[in-house]
Formats: C-alpha cells, structure tokens, sequence
C-alpha cells in the first residue's frame, strides 16, 4: 500500500512540532553563532591576558577573567568553535568508517563478516575512554589525533548498528531484483541499500556529536588537548585550582558544555522521535 | 545445570582471549608509535637517565634485537603479568596496579548499585505516572545529567557540599592522620566515597532511568499484562511481579556495556576526587609521561572488560533461563 504522502516530509513536520526540538535547535543555533562570530566578537587572541586576573563576571569583563587575566567570555567565544569542530569532524570519520565496515560486513556476510565483526568487537571491548588517553598521549595530544583518537575507540557500536540494519535489507525484493539485473555491489549499496539506511545513521549520528563533544572536553581537563587552541574543558582543568575563592572559573565554560551537549541531545532524540515514530512511547 | 555453567563460563573466557592478544598487539606497536626512542619511553620521566642506563634498558626490553624477537618477548613477559617496571614510582608496574585496584572496584561497585538502584526506581516512577508533572521532571533531570560532563559534575558537587557547606572532604580516601581500623576505617572511606560515588553514578542514573521508562511502558502494553488485569490482580502486584521484571532486563545488559564506559569516567572522577585507584593512577603517569604505566593499565582494564562481560553474560542466563547456556550472545 502507498504512503498517503512523501515518508521524508512527514518526518520533517513530526520533527517541527517536537518541542524539545525547538528548544534545541535555538540553543544550537545560538551555539553555532557564537562560534561563526568568534574572531569578530573577540579578535585578539583567547590566550591574550587582557586584565587584572581573578576579574569577577558581570562587572568589567562579561564572565570574568582567570588567574591569569585572561578574558573567560572569549574563551568561551573560541572554545565553541573548537567544540563544534572536534564533535562535527570526528563524528563524520566515525560515520565513515561504520558505515563501510558495517556496510560491508552486512552486505557480503560470511567470512568478511566474521573478520570484520571480530575486529569490532575488539574495539567495543577496549575501554574507550582509556584507550582514547592512550593514543592521544602516545602520540602526542594535536587537534587531529585528538578528534582521530575520539573515532577510533567509537566507530564500533555504530558499525554494528549498520551492519544489523544492512542485513535487514539487502534481502528484500527491490535490492534482490537489482542483483538478477547485473547492478555492482558498490551501485546497489550506493543507491538502494544506504538510502534505506540513511536515517538510522542520521539519528545516531547526530548523538555521536554530542558524545564526542563530551569526550574531548573529558581530554582537555585531563591536559590531553591540543595546547595551541582554546577549549572549554581547558578551561576548567585550569581553574580547578583557583575554585575555592573563583567559582567562575569552572562553572562558566561547564555550562557552555552542558548547553551544547544538551541542545545536540534534544534534537538527536526528536529526529530519532520523527524518523522512527513507531518507538515513541 | 552447574557443570553446564562452568563450561559456559569457561568458553566465555576463552572467547575473551583472542581480544586480550590483540590488546597485547596494539599496546606494542602503540609503544613504538610514541615519538623518539621506545627506550625513552619506557624510561618515563627519567628520559633524562644517563647513557648507561638507557643501555640497561635496551637490553632488558631487547629494543636492541630484531622486531619479532622484540616482540615474542613482550608477549611472554606479559602472559606472566609482567607489565614492566615504572621508574617514576620504583615499582614494578603490575605491584602498582595492584594496589590501586581495589580502590576503583570499590568506586565502581558502589556508583554501579547507585545508578542502577536510582535509574530503576526513578524510570519505574516516570513510567507507571506517565505524562503526570513528576514523570515530566525526573524525565528532565534526566535529560539535563545525561549532557553534563563527569568532571564538571565533580567540581560543582566540591564547590557546594566540601567548598561552601563543608559537609564532605574535596578529596582522597580516607582522613590523613587518622589511623582508625575496623568500623571508624570503614565509615571513614564511606565518608571520603559519597561525592565520587554520586558523581560517577550522575551519567549512569540518567541512563537507566531513560531505558527503564521505556523498556517499562513497552512492557506495560504487552497482552500478559492486560491477563493479569483481567484476572483481577492488583496494578501494584502487577507491576512488581511481572512488569518490573521483565522491564529490568534490558537495564542489565545496559549496565554490562557501561563497565567499560564507567571504568574510563573513574579516571576523571579519582582525578577531581583524588581518589587512589587506577584512575588516579592513570592520571599521574600523564603527568609523568609513564607510557608503559599507562599501556599497563590500558591491558589490564580491557581484562576487567572481557572477565564482566562474562559474567554478565552468566548473569543473563540466571535472571531469564530462556536463554541457552551452550550458545553466546547472537550478533545482531
């Protein structure tokens, strides 16, 4: 039976009238804002001292300054665009490398599968938090490795999800009829099998964000981040010891973390809410 | 049935094995990724050593012979738990995991029993008053814990209960001067474990009361129930009896995946907390650039990993016998 109308646009009004979405998506977009207007709004230099240190918010400087009279809003000005980066990039290296090797293992079965489902469920053993320690601190904590340390401890779960979702599908007429017609495997997995796909990646992708924001702040507090940029967690690993007489400090830059990863999360679950309507409870 | 159990519990852990090799490959070549020489690395800190002993090292890890004599080497040494020898601390690396694990256990088990006991209890209220404004605000809380980051929850806890109300100590694990034994030891570490505990159980709570209130309000609609209202059961005995317990199990298998996740959020937790486990641990050789510390405690948290998803896997077959011992968990 056919549809009453198009799946995607029906998705996207579901998606509309979630309330959580719009919360989200202003949050968001405020987020996205600060990070695109961050060399205008604070031109100099996050690290630049600017004041007298231990400068308390809401008086000269918006959030105050650090201990070392850095000014903390436009560390929060740059430290969004390091956020944003870091959970946008790492999530498409994630994305990337679950969906070909869980496209593949789905799609051929048999010992490719075996292989390439053992190899994952190395990767979801290890401790992936440890592990992301152990590469960045082995190989020295850059922006790239960091983001490239975050994908490779957490490809695995979503290459198994794609790997399920494959195996579901590639048995279907529309995809068997396309064999019987001669099409590649690269052109059938390409146009009939990811399309079918496509939102459950979205969906769990758009949280894998979230995710990865979380962990690179968790490596910047412990000093694993890149030492040449701003980051919020750096921000708090570095006031953490001047919490006693400066709260600011630490409560600042945690809250831009809790706003982002939340904002990221409301609208991750309300496309998961749209595109999958029969789980909502 | 025991004897089925064992056996089932044995091919679990023999499953774990190929896992734990590969672990053993990747801390090898990790070792040999590090910038500079792998002498240097092992050496830590004391990177600054003299020549000689620098030499004393080569010889004794055999960085000096060909690759895969290098490597069948490390693999022995390892299979008998010799992890190597950390000079920043002048131990052998396994003595130093050693002491600092019953630290974390400690940690992890009570933050697992917390979250656990809150997420049921919390997601079974927000499911049996669904849509009520109780539902509506453990929903939120729950959404708000589920994006804060651990450590921040840490500092803020420090700053309100240790900082400004002085209810609890900011750190470390028991009071430094007090040599209490028995009981005042006991209630003395208790004291010290209230805001770690509660700042690692904060993500984990969130969690399970998000999947309890699902899996309950799925099971809730499920035709055993509407038998068990027909027949005139009382909807608390309903829910206790047959709801709860099915609900649960999907909570479970959760909480068997999150060893992993939690055994990385004690290494943020004992590093605000400056609790002594591993975590802590992990942290110092951070600082002291101890990688062979740190692959050392990589190896043998993934050995935690293999052994509870083991155990989980027994746990499952206990909790709902439906599920054959002779076969493993399926793929899918």
């Amino acid at each position: 039976m056919p549809e009453p109308h198009d799946p995607a646009s029906a998705a996207w009004g579901r998606f509309r009238r979630n309330p959580g979405a719009l919360v989200g998506m202003t949050i968001l977009g405020c987020v996205i804002l600060l990070a695109v207007a961050a060399p205008v709004l604070y031109p100099d230099d996050p690290f630049q001292m600017v004041g007298r240190p231990f400068a308390r918010p809401f008086d000269e400087f918006l959030f105050g300054t650090d201990m070392l009279g850095r000014d903390i809003a436009a560390g929060i000005a740059h430290g969004a665009r390091i956020s944003l980066l870091v959970g946008v990039v790492a999530t498409l290296v994630i994305v990337t490398l679950g969906t070909l090797i869980g496209g593949v293992a789905g799609y051929y079965g048999g010992r490719i599968d075996t292989l390439l489902m053992r190899l994952t469920e190395f990767f979801q053993t290890i401790p992936t938090f440890i592990g992301a320690i152990v590469i960045v601190a082995v190989l020295q904590p850059t922006l790239a490795n960091v983001i490239g340390a975050i994908a490779a401890v957490s490809w695995a779960p979503l290459a198994r999800l794609v790997r399920g979702e494959v195996i579901g599908v590639k048995n279907r007429e529309f995809v068997q009829s396309c064999v019987a017609l001669g099409m590649s495997d690269s052109k059938i997995f390409v146009v009939q099998i990811l399309p079918n796909v496509l939102s459950t990646i979205v969906v769990a992708g758009s949280l894998m964000v979230a995710t990865a924001i979380l962990f690179e702040s968790g490596l910047s507090f412990l000093g694993l981040g890149d030492p040449n940029v701003m980051t919020w967690g750096f921000m708090i690993g570095a006031g953490r010891s001047a919490m006693r007489t400066a709260w600011w400090m630490v409560t600042i830059p945690g809250i831009a973390i809790l706003l982002t990863v939340l904002a990221i999360n409301l609208v991750g679950d309300a496309l998961n809410e749209a595109f999958n309507p029969r789980l909502k409870a | 049935m025991w004897k089925a159990r064992a056996r089932y519990i044995f091919g679990r852990l023999l499953h774990g094995v190929p896992i734990v090799l590969a672990i053993v490959v990747a801390n090898f070549f990790l070792i040999r990724l590090a910038p500079g020489d792998a002498a240097q690395v092992l050496a830590g800190e004391a990177g600054a050593a003299t020549e000689q002993y620098m030499q004393q090292i080569r010889s004794q890890f055999g960085l000096d012979r060909p690759l895969a004599v290098q490597f069948f080497s490390y693999m022995k040494n390892i299979l008998v738990f010799d992890l190597g020898y950390s000079f920043r601390h002048g131990r052998t690396v396994a003595s130093l995991i050693l002491d600092r694990l019953g630290a974390t256990a400690l940690l992890m088990f009570v933050s697992m029993a917390l979250s656990l006991g809150m997420g049921i209890l919390l997601g079974t209220i927000a499911a049996r008053r669904n849509r009520s404004s109780a539902a509506a605000l453990i929903m939120l809380v729950a959404i708000v814990s589920y994006a804060t980051p651990l450590f921040w929850v840490g500092l803020m806890l420090i700053i309100l209960f240790s900082i400004n109300l002085g209810w609890f100590p900011t750190s470390g694990m028991s009071t430094v001067g007090l040599d209490a034994t028995g009981l005042a030891y006991a209630l003395d570490v208790a004291y010290h474990l209230v805001l770690p505990a509660i700042t690692l159980s904060f993500f984990y709570m969130a969690l399970y009361t998000r999947l309890m209130r699902a899996s309950m309000l799925e099971t809730l609609r499920l035709d055993f129930v509407r038998t068990a209202r027909a027949k005139g059961i009382s909807e608390r005995k309903i829910v206790r009896r047959h709801v709860i317990r099915n609900a649960i199990l999907p909570v479970f298998t959760m909480a068997g995946v999150q060893v992993s996740g939690m055994l990385g959020g004690s290494v943020i937790v004992e590093s605000v907390f400056g609790w002594p486990g591993l975590g802590l641990l992990a942290f110092e050789a951070l600082f002291a650039r101890d990688l062979n510390l740190l692959l050392g405690i990589f190896f043998l948290s993934s050995i935690l990993v293999v052994i509870t998803n083991a155990l989980v896997d027994l746990a499952y077959t206990m909790i709902d016998p439906r599920i054959e011992l002779a076969r493993g968990r399926s793929n899918a």
